[in-house]
């Protein structure tokens, strides 16, 4: 494998399943150089997911980055040495950002990558999106798309 | 946390509890030593599991509930599938058996190994986080990690991915694994089980708070340590019954303050489930090696210290890495991987271990294998009442600290049962009055 696609989210959980649908999408245009892993909520297990040499692409839902619907790219480079973890609420609120930096403290190699998320809106049971993030599904799929081509190395778009 | 200024009065509380699964939050309010009011305030928002079970196939239950909890997925599989086996006068193959209990076997090792090193370690050591303890404690960050690695690999193996299996299904598995699937399998939990032996004398030197309770335990019962089996719950004072009249001995009750249901005795005592009831109750039946090590941890039975848990999981750790080898090792891949069956009306209840404790379900399902109606006690839900009770209990000690310590106690004490605010929150019967279009929905 030349890239690891790790999907993150819930699909019964509103568009906490907005990022599985995009990557159900992606599947059938993808080739065998790629892997994809549905991951759902891991927790601290990202971090045995991250293990190994290959750049990977983190496709998650994010809250709280602006609009619904809004997508954002950071490297994980940029995730650990910019964002803070957020405070140990639960092993469910290990997210990309607190495994990452627990990887750091730890001194584990992590790899390159990017982690390209979408602005949810409801996460309540179920696995209706709501519209904002349905609209928005077609460019975040291509956002992710331009980054497998360059080999999950480059800056997907703005 | 804050503290009220009203004369004679203190008030403790966490808005968010941390190191716990879900949302939560708790509140005591002591005057004069004497507790005025004490609040295990679950509010994360009911999720209605129950109600989404009826009307679908008994073959989608075992994925379905699955997905009420990350954590303990299988668990919630095997006390569903316990029910409705029961239900449809099934008892699996030895074979079946065997391998169902090394799955649960795997869940445990993630769960515990995620509790003890994760979420309850940093107490006794002075952090805030995990995260926070790693840069000074790598070592202990890895060793848990590496535990719940193994147990994930065991749980992916058997069941298809190591969160939300999806192997399980009434008769059995949809495929077993072929022997050759456990060769580095084994090999990771043979070394895991030398670390966790080691995390037994390692807890067992932790500094504890004094705090001895006078309680009521309620297990699974059976001829093996409690695990994916058992006809019969043993609920102390009370003694055993079987399986199918928990709902007799028990009740639930809604209050106000938590989208949970509490649980009580029918003579309304609150009581414990989980590590320390099982260990108490059924030590003689751990693995020889987790017996060992429990004898070398410095643990006095019965166990009714609620900080001593974190021993109590090591020495589960134990049992369920060194029973988990033991079934690789005898491990024939049998002949069918399900037996067949044919639908009826019926209803079974079935119970098993969780990580946390006892775990309930019961169905009601026709002949065409719909489901009827379901329900699902979960241990932190039966837990919440006795957790409320120890924060009162512990409260005259609180006077002697100052807030940030007092306020820390209590989370401690909340973290010592491992709770999982989102795998209790099942809800009461929700009635809906819309004037004359009176609509009375029986919403678990």
């Amino acid at each position: 494998m030349s890239l690891k696609i790790i999907v993150l989210g819930n699909a019964t959980a509103g568009d906490d399943g907005a990022a599985i649908l995009a990557a159900k999408a992606l599947q059938l245009e993808s080739d065998n150089r790629v892997e994809i892993i549905f991951a759902g909520r891991p927790g601290t297990g990202l971090l045995d997911l991250l293990e190994g040499p290959e750049p990977v692409i983190l496709m998650d839902v994010v809250s709280g980055s602006g609009e619904p619907g809004g997508i954002i790219s950071i490297s994980l480079d940029q995730l650990t040495e910019q964002l803070q973890p957020a405070a140990q609420t639960s092993s469910h609120g290990f997210g990309p950002t607190e495994v990452l930096s627990l990887g750091k403290v730890l001194g584990r190699q992590l790899p390159s990558g990017y982690l390209v998320g979408i602005e949810g809106q409801r996460f309540d049971p179920g696995e209706q999106l709501t519209a904002a993030v349905q609209q928005q599904l077609p460019e975040y799929i291509a956002r992710v798309q331009a980054l497998i081509s360059m080999g999950g190395q480059a800056a997907p778009g703005p | 946390m804050s503290e009220s200024p009203v004369s004679g009065e203190k008030t403790y509380k966490v808005d968010l509890l941390t190191r716990v699964e879900g949302e939560g939050r708790f509140y005591l309010k002591v005057k004069d030593s004497q507790v005025v009011e004490s609040k295990l305030n679950i509010f994360e928002a009911p999720r209605y599991f129950e109600a989404l079970l009826r009307g679908r196939s008994i073959e989608e239950v075992p994925d379905i509930v699955a997905r009420i909890c990350g954590i303990c997925p299988v668990a919630y599989q095997m006390s569903a599938v316990r029910a409705l086996e029961t239900g449809l006068g099934m008892v699996p193959s030895p074979q079946i058996r065997a391998l169902r209990r090394l799955l649960y076997c795997g869940e445990w090792i993630e769960s515990h190994a995620l509790h003890v090193f994760l979420l309850h370690a940093p107490d006794f050591l002075g952090y805030d986080s995990a995260m926070a303890m790693a840069a000074d404690h790598k070592d202990i960050v890895e060793r848990g990690l590496k535990m719940k690695k193994a147990g994930n690999a065991l749980v992916e193996t058997l069941g298809g991915r190591a969160i939300h299996p999806i192997s399980i299904r009434v008769g059995g598995f949809t495929s077993t694994p072929d022997k050759r699937a456990f060769r580095q399998l084994r090999v990771d939990l043979e070394n895991a089980l030398a670390d966790a032996v080691d995390t037994v004398a390692w807890t067992g030197q932790l500094t504890f708070p004094d705090f001895n309770r006078d309680y009521t335990f309620a297990c699974l019962d059976g001829d093996q340590y409690p695990l994916e089996w058992g006809d019969s719950i043993h609920i102390s004072g009370v003694g055993s019954f079987a399986v199918e009249e928990f709902h007799q001995q028990t009740r639930e009750t809604h209050v106000e303050h938590s989208t949970a249901l509490q649980s009580h005795t029918k003579k309304g005592q609150t009581y414990l489930c989980g590590p320390m009831a099982r260990l108490n109750r059924h030590h003689q039946r751990l693995h020889p090696t987790a017996l060992r090590a429990l004898a070398q941890s410095g643990l006095t039975l019965p166990v009714t210290n609620p900080y001593q848990s974190i021993v109590v999981r090591a020495v589960e750790l134990v049992h369920a890495l060194a029973e988990a080898i033991d079934i690789i090792d005898s491990y024939q891949q049998p002949g069918a991987p399900f037996a067949d069956y044919q639908p009826r009306a019926a209803t079974g209840s079935g119970a098993t271990e969780a990580p946390r404790g006892l775990l309930v379900h019961r169905y009601q399902f026709g002949a065409d294998g719909l489901i009827k109606d379901a329900e699902i006690i979960p241990p932190t839900s039966q837990n919440q009442a006795q957790i409320e009770g120890d924060l009162c209990s512990i409260a005259p000690r609180l006077m002697e600290l100052d807030h940030a310590a007092a306020t820390h106690l209590c989370e401690q004490l909340i973290r010592s049962y491992d709770p999982c605010i989102s795998c209790a929150t099942h809800f009461l019967k929700l009635e809906i009055d819309r004037g004359n279009e009176q609509s009375g929905d029986s919403n678990p």
